[in-house]
């Protein structure tokens, strides 16, 4: 009810600052800020009344105050939130590579394979001919040739496929989950990022080629190497300075990290390189090979991400265009369910041929389902690479985005409980132990 | 009272000064005609107005009157059908009698209709489609019965009746429907197009462009559509290209030459658009091509390609030719520009957070410096020295961009002396200290305003300037506030009993910084805006808003369940109150104070949690501070440092009258306490900071005059007061101690 009450309040006080002035000007970063963060917050405190993930409330925070919605925050407003995505990204990408020990991997590594095979690209030609089925229901396919269409069904069915390893970390985060699901998910969400990333700068490149594009491949192909290959020597790079400092300097560590997240969010993607590549490298560095503790720091780091997730995520409930997803209810359902169903026979077909537990075969292609910050890069780069049909492509990709956002953590959070891994983690706290909290989670 | 009642009490008033609030800012927008419930209202005479007829459209009707019109108008239309009365009208009909001495006889269409006589033979004798319509009579028997389109529509048939009769689009299209209509009752744009409806008139009645293209629509170029409308929707250059557009329109459009040459326009057609040879070099394009597409040797020459002229003759004669890799340069020096800004930044907050490690701060105590100011100095030459052109990591820019940062700096600030007031500790302060605060506050105030008001005028200033009025109130507010002898951080600052007077005259003259605040954004304001109101009101708004927050984050911080969520709610909460404060040209000083004030006065569990958060953010906050006070201080405006001697004489006069005057009243331990020279606050910075980004004046003489007194100040402290505090120095580095126990 106070949580209700205080939605209401806050709401009320941004309608009245909107018929204050239009221009959002400096003041209307830090008003959408804080508004995202207690709105995100408070959604999320509501919607797990209701036994729904806090997640879900963070999306619908963004949704209901987006543009498409009640408008209360523009987007002028959030302009110089965007750093808040890319230093969320980073902070998410070093806490995930922290959490992927490959002593604890290693007995799942055939099972991961499998999926990658069964699961993923499995999904990907799945998607391919189910697009292939459905393209009269797609007007960009109109006039177009076999070959053509097949490549632009490809291309889609590649960008439409990417995981959340952000979505999977926040939930294990929320829940407090650990063990073999837990753990296989984030594996795989993090490795069918990489494996979609390479799929991706492949089908892109040969699709160019044969839709005439005159995409140099060469060129393409180097681009690609840099992006992969460098993000991943520079992600070494920072793990080792991270790892240092940590030995060194003790102190200020976790401000030492933010700084780094900041550094590369920003200059990463000058230099071309991916930023979540980098900091995952650096986080699985940390943990699998410095000689540093690398534990304190990443806990210190990790117990302070909820405001940066809130925002994250309300920012990306406000991209979610309602009435597009209307427009586009059927095809869009179509490609939601066939991609859910592939991804759980893929899987399920990968976890029996390497023998996985009982509850990995059973919940871990859920883990699969959660679309986010991989998905919403590609919606960007697609539209430059192919904009032919790129726009469309964004669109399309934003509301089967859209729908996974809403539905799959929900169904995270349940396979979560109801494999018994929920409530596993002990959780750090913000300024204080876990054990000396006033108010244990 | 429990505590769910408590806040439900409390969440009430807050809602009523929301309303209130909000009561104020609509009634302000409708005496303007604002953006907001103006456009509404006017939207709402045009409605309700059109349809009355011989309601006075230019007149500026109410919207009761609008809707007193409307219901009129309905009246009338329905009128006709009043007079039906059951006159036995099947009997009449079966009897043989034709339908019109029917009706001249007085029976109602409706009772006609009952007794089976046609439609068309109704009409056949006058009966008007309005009357047919209204006697239940459906679109499809009008349209059987022969009766046109038009003349339905004219009978205010509505489209989606036409749609569900099955009267096709380009019947309506022809019958004069409007587009807009069609769509709003639900026919898809493709229908539209597929019915000949054109794609400028889709877009001139708000179909987007996106919609457009999922449609199918593969002419919009063709049909007129805005080149920046499409490029903003996703199309692509090539896309455009192909479908016919010139590179001159593409450039016309606002695309970069950049993004054409991206896009594989040759450089040929670039140079015919009028594209210079400068603007293609920065675009990327390599000076073979530009040779390659026909630029001679001197063009190249006449915009510093090359050094030697005679080399591109080479060039242009199919010699080898090394010429320097401009575009690479180019495009490396904005990338390096960035990184420069980016690193310099982090370096500069490392460098400060290293600053403030606990030995380089018990070396700044061996030397006597422990003051706020000074012993933050190094962070605020940093500032000075970032903000340098030569340097140019603090630009402008990046100073715009760190703004908000400020805000919630400021914001944060207020937010933590405000908490710090506990109204029930201050019930126990010793018997004349509103008589000394009075005096001790008032009298630096005016002294230091009037002296520093005449050197302003001194220096061509006029006195009916309000700005002057402005930084007169505001260098008496700085230097009305004092701090104590030794900085301890900003959340140790609650004086409690068995503390001496210094500690509590310093917590409550601040309350003088907050009070110069509140005036200096109600009457001092520059920008107009929807809310037009009286400045007086613009306290009370200041006010409420603060009350409204600091209720507002109460009744939040009964909500989270662990620290981090606790971290969550504060940040969210104080970012919101600054930020709206920011919004409405307010101080978000001034109305995190009175939240502040309120969420610790207020009974709850959680101020421990609170200042524990708080403290957390201390470092950050403070450096920050000194850091963008260093770089928007112009230290080379000399009117400044002729300001700062006056500032401190008339502040240490002002400060010597206030104790001469305590004493004649009072003679006991608090009078005998108190110090000519009192180190300033780092309120006065932070009032400083906050009215230049407010106002973003050229007055920076201001902050050189208060950055500048505020060191003087406190050198002249350690070299002539010895320290009487007897509490234990807490230096910023020992914040991290507590943290960490």
């Amino acid at each position: 009810m106070i949580a209700l009450l205080i939605l209401l309040v806050v709401g009320g006080m941004m309608h009245a600052a909107g018929t204050f002035a239009t221009d959002a000007g400096t003041a209307g970063t830090l008003l959408a800020f804080g508004y995202l963060l207690l709105v995100a917050y408070f959604g999320g405190r509501v919607v797990s009344r209701l036994g729904l993930p806090q997640l879900t409330g963070y999306l619908l925070a963004g949704v209901v105050s987006g543009p498409f919605v009640l408008d209360l925050v523009t987007s002028p407003m959030t302009a110089k939130l965007r750093v808040v995505n890319g230093v969320a990204t980073c902070i998410l990408g070093l806490v995930a590579g922290a959490e992927l020990n490959l002593a604890r991997v290693r007995p799942i590594a055939r099972t991961l394979v499998a999926i990658m095979i069964f699961g993923v690209i499995g999904t990907i030609l799945v998607l391919t001919g189910v697009l292939y089925g459905i393209r009269s229901m797609l007007p960009i396919f109109d006039g177009l040739g076999t070959t053509e269409t097949l490549v632009i069904c490809g291309v889609l069915a590649v960008a439409l496929i990417p995981q959340s390893p952000a979505i999977v970390m926040a939930l294990i985060s929320e829940t407090r989950a650990d063990g073999p699901v837990s753990q296989l998910v984030l594996a795989a969400v993090v490795v069918a990022d990489l494996v979609v990333v390479v799929i991706y700068s492949l089908v892109a490149a040969v699709g160019s080629a044969l839709l005439g594009a005159g995409v140099d491949v060469a060129g393409t192909a180097l681009a690609i190497g840099w992006e992969l290959l460098g993000s991943v020597a520079f992600g070494v790079a920072i793990g080792m300075l991270l790892g240092l400092f940590v030995r060194a300097v003790k102190d200020g560590a976790p401000l030492f990290a933010l700084m780094v997240c900041i550094v590369v969010a920003e200059i990463g993607v000058r230099i071309h390189l991916d930023p979540l590549i980098v900091m995952l490298t650096a986080g699985i560095w940390l943990e699998n090979f410095s000689r540093a503790d690398a534990s304190s720091l990443v806990h210190r780091f990790e117990s302070a991400q909820l405001p940066v997730f809130l925002v994250w995520f309300a920012l990306a409930g406000m991209r979610l265009d309602l009435i597009q997803l209307y427009e586009l209810a059927l095809p869009v359902g179509i490609i939601a369910a066939a991609r859910a169903l592939s991804l759980y026979g893929g899987t399920t077909l990968a976890c029996m041929q390497t023998n996985a537990a009982a509850p990995i075969t059973r919940y871990g292609w859920i883990g699969l389902l959660p679309q986010a910050g991989l998905s919403l890069a590609l919606v960007v780069v697609i539209q430059s690479s192919f904009p032919a049909f790129g726009g469309f492509a964004a669109l399309l990709m934003l509301s089967v985005l859209g729908l996974n956002q809403m539905i799959a953590p929900v169904l995270l959070r349940i396979a979560f409980v109801r494999s018994g891994e929920a409530g596993k983690k002990v959780a750090a706290d913000f300024a204080t132990s876990a054990t000396s909290a006033n108010h244990p989670p | 009272m429990k505590p769910r009642h408590l806040t439900a009490a409390l969440v009430v008033p807050a809602l009523a000064a929301l309303a209130i609030t909000t009561w104020i800012a609509t009634a302000a927008a409708d005496e303007v005609g604002g953006p907001g419930d103006g456009g509404v209202d006017a939207a709402t005479h045009v409605d309700a107005g059109a349809p009355a007829r011989d309601a006075d459209l230019g007149a500026p009707i109410g919207r009761d009157a609008a809707i007193r019109a409307a219901t009129r108008r309905d009246a009338g239309v329905r009128a006709p059908v009043l007079h039906d009365a059951d006159l036995g009208a099947s009997t009449h009909h079966d009897a043989g009698a034709d339908v019109p001495a029917l009706l001249d006889a007085g029976v109602g269409v409706p009772a006609l209709l009952e007794a089976g006589a046609g439609v068309p033979a109704l009409l056949e004798a006058g009966v008007g489609v309005p009357a047919l319509l209204d006697a239940g009579v459906g679109v499809p028997a009008l349209l059987e019965a022969g009766v046109g389109v038009r003349a339905l529509l004219g009978a205010g048939v509505g489209v989606p009746a036409f749609l569900e009769a099955g009267v096709g689009v380009p019947a309506l299209l022809e019958a004069g429907v409007e587009t807009r209509a069609l769509l709003d009752a639900g026919v898809r744009v493709h229908t539209l197009v597929d019915a000949g409806v054109g794609v400028r008139a889709l877009v001139e009645v708000g179909v987007t462009v996106p919609t457009l293209i999922v449609a199918g629509v593969r002419t919009l170029v063709v049909a007129g559509v805005g080149i920046r409308e499409l490029i903003d929707a996703g199309v692509g250059v090539r896309t455009l290209r192909d479908a016919g557009v010139s590179v001159r329109a593409l450039l016309d459009a606002g695309l970069g030459v950049r993004a054409l040459v991206d896009a594989a326009v040759g450089v040929r057609e670039l140079l015919e658009a009028g594209v210079g040879v400068p603007a293609l070099i920065h675009a990327g394009v390599s000076v073979p091509s530009l040779v390659e597409a026909g630029v001679t040797a001197p063009e190249l020459a006449a915009v510093g390609i090359f050094d030697n002229v005679a080399g591109v003759g080479d060039a242009n004669s199919g010699a080898v030719v090394e010429p320097p890799s401009v575009t690479a340069k180019t495009t490396s020096e904005s990338t390096l520009f960035a990184i420069k800004v980016i690193g310099g930044l982090v370096a500069l907050l490392m460098l400060a957070y290293l600053g403030a490690h606990h030995r380089v701060v018990r070396f700044q105590a061996r030397l006597g410096i422990s003051g706020v100011i000074t012993a933050g100095f190094p962070f605020v030459a940093l500032g000075v020295v970032a903000a340098l052109p030569s340097v140019g990591i603090l630009t402008g820019d990046v100073l715009e961009n760190m703004r908000p940062l400020l805000l919630f700096g400021l914001g944060w600030l207020g937010f933590i002396i405000g908490a710090q007031l506990d109204i029930r500790v201050l019930e126990r302060v010793p018997r004349g200290t509103a008589y000394m605060l009075l005096v001790e506050s008032l009298l630096p105030f005016v002294l230091t305003a009037a002296a520093c008001g005449g050197v302003m005028i001194a220096f061509g200033s006029s006195w009916r300037d309000l700005p002057m009025w402005r930084d007169v109130v505001l260098l008496g507010a700085a230097a009305a506030m004092t701090a104590p002898r030794r900085f301890r951080g900003f959340s140790r600052q609650m004086w409690r009993e068995g503390r001496s007077a210094d500690v509590l005259l310093t917590q409550l003259d601040e309350l003088v910084g907050v009070i110069g605040l509140v005036f200096i954004t109600a009457y001092f304001r520059t920008s107009s805006t929807a809310w037009q109101l009286p400045d007086t009101a613009w306290i009370f708004v200041s006010l409420g808003i603060g009350v409204v927050a600091g209720t507002l984050i109460f009744a939040m911080l009964r909500i989270p369940a662990s620290n981090v969520e606790f971290l969550a709610v504060v940040l969210g909460g104080i970012a919101f109150a600054s930020g709206f404060a920011g919004y409405l040209r307010l101080s978000p000083i001034v109305v995190c104070f009175i939240a502040g004030v309120l969420v610790t006065n207020f009974p709850n569990d959680a101020r421990e949690n609170v200042f524990r958060i708080l403290r957390q953010l201390e470092r950050p906050v403070h450096l920050l501070f000194l850091i963008i006070a260093g770089a928007v201080w112009s230290v080379t405006d000399w009117r400044g440092w002729v300001l700062v001697p006056v500032f401190v004489l008339a502040r240490v006069a002002g400060k010597w009258l206030g104790i001469v005057a305590s004493r004649r009243v009072l003679d006991d331990k608090l009078v005998r306490e108190r110090t000519l020279i009192t180190p300033l606050s780092v309120l006065s910075i932070a009032l400083v900071i906050s009215v230049e980004n407010t106002y973003s004046g050229n007055d920076t003489w201001i902050v050189t005059a208060v950055i500048g007194g505020a060191i003087v100040s406190e050198l002249l402290v350690v070299r002539r007061t010895p320290s009487t505090d007897s509490d234990p120095d807490a230096h910023i580095d020992e914040l991290d101690k507590d943290s960490r126990q």
